[in-house]
């Protein structure tokens, strides 16, 4: 168990700077995504916590002592790498107990654990074979084993899941959760996946390029992103940005119209796809747009059009509705459901007029 | 189907021939009788299946089945040393090979340092530099140092053959290896201890392959066993046995010993080729 | 100034905050290890190296007494108006091209044979890998005894057909092809198998995918399997135009650069001066525009070839 704390924590790899002055907290017992796209710096971090890559500047604490520099198995982390790296040569029981090296425990206690890693996980039946006879959801099972079974204080996870395919990710996922929260060990879990990170974490730190973007719940991060790039990150279908100009009360885009408060100037609005309302064409205030596509999830379906500018725009649909490709429509999103980002990228706090 | 099986075992007939056959016909000689020998032309097939050619470079007379005798040949002593000594030279320099190798390959395949394109430019313009230029300057160090005609002399000059070649070979296949150091750091391995307990083991093919290229390019050295240990008790097998040219020509004493040359080699290559295939110089991984 | 000079004195006695990493860096660790080879590095290549820069410098005369002058760049230059010189860099080119274009072409005829599903594969590739064991100096008795008019496989075929005269192939005119088929014939094995090697990590879905697309075997190979070999085909074909260029045991025993100067590579020319003529500085010279030639010629390679497929 234990509390992480990251204070201006900064690395560069020559000219390259991979991750700018991050400060962060990872509260006890919590499962911490870190979410962003490729090459933002998100595994770099990981493997700062977990001494891998030394800092070029910052500290990094654990539970209030600097371990900044202290060599990876003295902070007593456990870590599963992508792909879930094993040890090819050794057999599944050998790479478990490499984990436990340089814990000072009886023998008996050590056998005890990995025999309830073992169980936990449900690979004794293989306990003897090597990876490479194992199939990837087995191989992330023996990962995830041979993490547990030095009952670190932290659990760091790089991309575990992203090897495999898609039904095997989604029940691995919730075994990921549901262990963690038996064990009540601090997790980091590193994914550019947004579904997972939604649907894993207790708070989602967000990174883009080297910084912290937000840190938050995911009802936070979801329906109060704080910034353009959070809210564009998030949600699936990803939420409407559409860049325009606030005059006069109104957020004006061509034809398109809401009211809102707050300071004239150029500025990006937001609006998720379930707030999107589609209306007559010529509707006052509404932005005509050509159907490009309608997307049938089952539950509901997302019309996708293109506006006069050519950009994308999404609304979800009743499940029987439909249009034709090339149809001209028009939409209009729901006010007072409305984010608006300055030219900063930062949203701009209760800028909405509202609905009257 | 059949149609293609059949041109598949003809290719690989005509392959099989294609490698076999020059040794063969070079081979063929040690099982001929001396006239036999001077035929013109030459006969395609071996004429007689006795052993005499081996027993006279092994320094016995022989008499064979039709009554004429063959005499012990006069490079036998050379031979007999140069056998020996070729296995004990091989054999200590396949074994300092690799030590020095593996954890030089090791680390430029693996790790990230200042100097590392320059000092791996070294090693590569070492395996350009050829022998011939470099024979005078080691000669005339050898005979100041002394190290002419002695085993360790030869061991040390074949090592800068040896070394840059596996070593270019190694780099190759150590890049390949999963990135296992990162799991080993956080089990708590040094990194010494990750290499000679993880990654060594894990690295059997490479090692073996390695082995038996150094052993190969030491067993058949020749140039610089020529002029370094030649006629002394260091010598070894290929300058010995080109003392059947020199002197009094025996092909068929001449050929018995390349037989014998190509034995242990060939042993290794038979033990070789299951782990070769595990070479590939490219990168699956990143 | 007292002021001054206290500050730094605390500054010196306190050491420095921040404890050092415990684990070593890479660079110490490289260097650790590294550091006995640099060593061994220095004796191979900048000793001879030095040696050579001497020699090739100087004039060395064994006859009446040993007399070393110096005389500048004056070899360098001597060898431009020697006709053998001229000759060796030629044929050095000839052998050098036909070796290497014929070893990875039956490089990859090999390979190809080799990652077909036969039965005996272990036996087939151990018979294959053969032609590497032999050294380059047996190779050379090899086939130089199965080319010559007298002892060849060739005089016996053409009897065998009625002919009555020996074929001799060691002629001016074909001498340079069979030591390039002879050079070919002991690296191929070599290559054969790491192309193998690389052949296996292509994916069998590909061959699918091409049989579904209906390519011919010809565009199968050419489309799918060369491709993910070009970094391989690149790197044996600086190594292979390396070995053929420093050949020259094969060479010696073989034709001993004969008939004339028809097989007088630059390594025979080198040999000849240095050891024949006892010509050191003149040789020595020589072999650095043979180092200058191998460097520059997989500096070639590398720019025309090597810089597109390597990553």
């Amino acid at each position: 168990m234990a509390k992480i704390d990251l204070v201006k924590l900064r690395k560069t790899f020559g000219a390259f700077v991979a991750v700018q002055g991050l400060d962060m907290q990872i509260v006890d017992g919590e499962f911490l995504i870190m979410l962003g796209p490729s090459g933002c710096g998100k595994t770099t971090t990981l493997n700062m916590i977990a001494g891998l890559e030394g800092a070029s500047s910052g500290h990094i604490l654990f539970d209030g002592v600097d371990v900044t520099d202290a060599p990876p198995h003295e902070r007593n982390v456990a870590m599963v790498f992508q792909s879930s790296l094993l040890y090819p040569h050794l057999t599944v029981r050998r790479n478990i107990e490499t984990s436990l090296r340089h814990s000072k425990i009886t023998d008996a206690e050590r056998k005890r654990r990995i025999a309830e890693a073992a169980r936990m996980l449900e690979i004794e039946p293989f306990m003897d074979k090597l990876p490479g006879h194992l199939s990837g959801g087995q191989r992330q099972r023996v990962a995830t084993a041979k993490a547990i079974v030095r009952e670190p204080s932290v659990f760091l996870l790089d991309e575990p899941l992203s090897a495999l395919d898609a039904a095997l990710r989604l029940s691995l996922r919730s075994e990921l959760v549901n262990l963690q929260k038996r064990l009540g060990t601090t997790t980091v879990f590193v994914t550019h996946d947004q579904v997972e990170a939604m649907t894993m974490g207790d708070r989602i730190a967000v990174i883009n390029g080297g910084r912290l973007e937000q840190i938050g719940t995911p009802d936070e991060i979801y329906n109060a992103p704080s910034t353009v790039f959070v809210a564009g990150f998030l949600g699936s279908p990803p939420m409407n940005l559409l860049e325009g100009e606030v005059s006069g009360g109104f957020f004006r885009r061509g034809q398109l119209a809401v009211p809102v408060t707050g300071a004239a100037g150029k500025v990006t609005l937001g609006v998720r796809p379930q707030d999107v309302l589609v209306v007559e064409p010529g509707t006052a205030g509404a932005m005509p747009v050509t159907v490009f596509a309608v997307e049938h999830l089952g539950r509901e379906s997302v019309l996708i059009a293109d506006d006069e500018h050519g950009a994308k725009v999404r609304a979800l649909v009743p499940p029987g509705w439909h249009a034709r490709v090339g149809e001209r429509l028009a939409i209009t999103p729901e006010p007072a459901r409305c984010l608006l980002f300055g030219a900063d990228g930062n949203r701009i706090l209760e800028p909405l007029a509202r609905a009257a | 189907m059949a149609k293609r099986s059949f041109f598949l075992y003809l290719a690989i007939a005509v392959a099989i021939v294609w490698s076999l056959f020059p040794i063969y016909w070079f081979c063929r000689m040690a099982f001929l009788t001396p006239d036999q020998i001077r035929l013109f032309p030459q006969p395609f097939l071996p004429g007689v299946f006795e052993l005499g050619a081996f027993y006279n470079i092994f320094g016995y007379d022989y008499t064979y089945a039709a009554g004429f005798s063959t005499g012990a040949s006069g490079q036998s002593n050379q031979i007999i040393r140069g056998v020996f000594n070729g296995l004990f030279i091989s054999g200590v320099v396949t074994v300092i090979t690799l030590i020095i190798v593996l954890p030089l390959a090791y680390v430029f395949a693996r790790m990230d340092f200042r100097h590392k394109e320059k000092l791996l430019f070294a090693v590569l313009l070492s395996v350009a530099l050829p022998p011939v230029s470099t024979l005078i300057p080691f000669y005339s160090m050898y005979v100041q140092l002394g190290l002419t005609g002695t085993r360790f002399g030869l061991i040390l000059v074949t090592l800068t053959i040896t070394v840059p070649f596996v070593a270019w070979m190694l780099i190759g296949y150590f890049r390949n290896v999963p990135p296992i150091e990162r799991l080993a750091r956080i089990d708590g391995y040094s990194r010494m201890s990750c290499f000679l307990t993880l990654i060594l083991p894990l690295s059997k093919s490479g090692i073996a392959v390695a082995a038996v290229i150094a052993f190969l390019f030491s067993w058949n050295e020749y140039t610089y066993a020529l002029v370094l240990v030649n006629g002394t008790s260091a010598n070894t097998l290929p300058p010995a046995i080109s003392g059947f040219l020199a002197q009094y020509p025996e092909p068929g004493n001449l050929a018995a010993s390349i037989i014998v040359t190509i034995i242990p080699p060939a042993l290794f290559a038979f033990f070789l080729q299951r782990h070769v295939t595990e070479m590939s110089l490219v990168d699956p991984v990143r | 100034m007292a002021v001054g000079s206290a500050d730094q004195a605390i500054q010196v006695s306190t050491p420095t905050a921040k404890t050092r990493r415990r684990e070593m860096s890479d660079t110490r660790f490289a260097f650790m290890i590294g550091l006995p080879v640099l060593a061994f590095l220095l004796i191979v290549v900048a000793y001879p190296l030095g040696y050579s820069i001497y020699m090739s410098l100087h004039q060395i005369v064994f006859f009446g007494g040993y007399r070393v002058t110096f005389v500048g760049f004056k070899n360098f230059i001597d060898v431009w108006s020697d006709k053998s010189f001229i000759n060796a860099i030629w044929v050095t080119l000839r052998f050098t091209i036909e070796s290497v274009v014929l070893t990875m072409i039956l490089g990859l005829l090999l390979a190809s044979i080799m990652n077909q599903q036969i039965r005996m594969a272990g036996v087939v590739r151990t018979l294959l890998f053969l032609p590497w064991c032999v050294s380059s100096y047996a190779a050379g008795l090899m086939f130089g005894q199965m080319v010559k008019g007298q002892t060849g496989i060739f005089t016996t075929i053409a009897f065998a057909f009625g002919g009555t005269q020996g074929v001799d192939l060691m002629s001016r005119a074909t001498v340079v092809e069979v030591l390039a088929v002879a050079n070919a014939w002991l690296m191929a094995p070599l290559v054969a198998f790491f192309i193998l090697a690389n052949m296996k990590t292509i994916p069998k879905r590909l061959y699918d995918l091409a049989a579904i697309d209906r390519l011919t075997s010809w565009e199968t190979f050419r489309y799918v399997t060369l491709p993910p070999l070009q970094f391989s085909l690149f790197v044996f074909s600086s190594i292979t135009t390396v070995l053929s260029m420093k050949m020259f045991d094969m060479i010696l025993v073989m034709t001993s650069g004969g008939p004339g100067t028809a097989s007088a590579t630059l390594t025979y020319q080198i040999y000849k001066r240095s050891f024949k003529d006892l010509n050191l500085g003149y040789g020595a010279a020589m072999s650095f525009y043979l180092l200058f030639f191998i460097l520059g010629s997989t500096f070639l390679i590398y720019l025309v070839w090597g810089r597109r497929v390597s990553r």
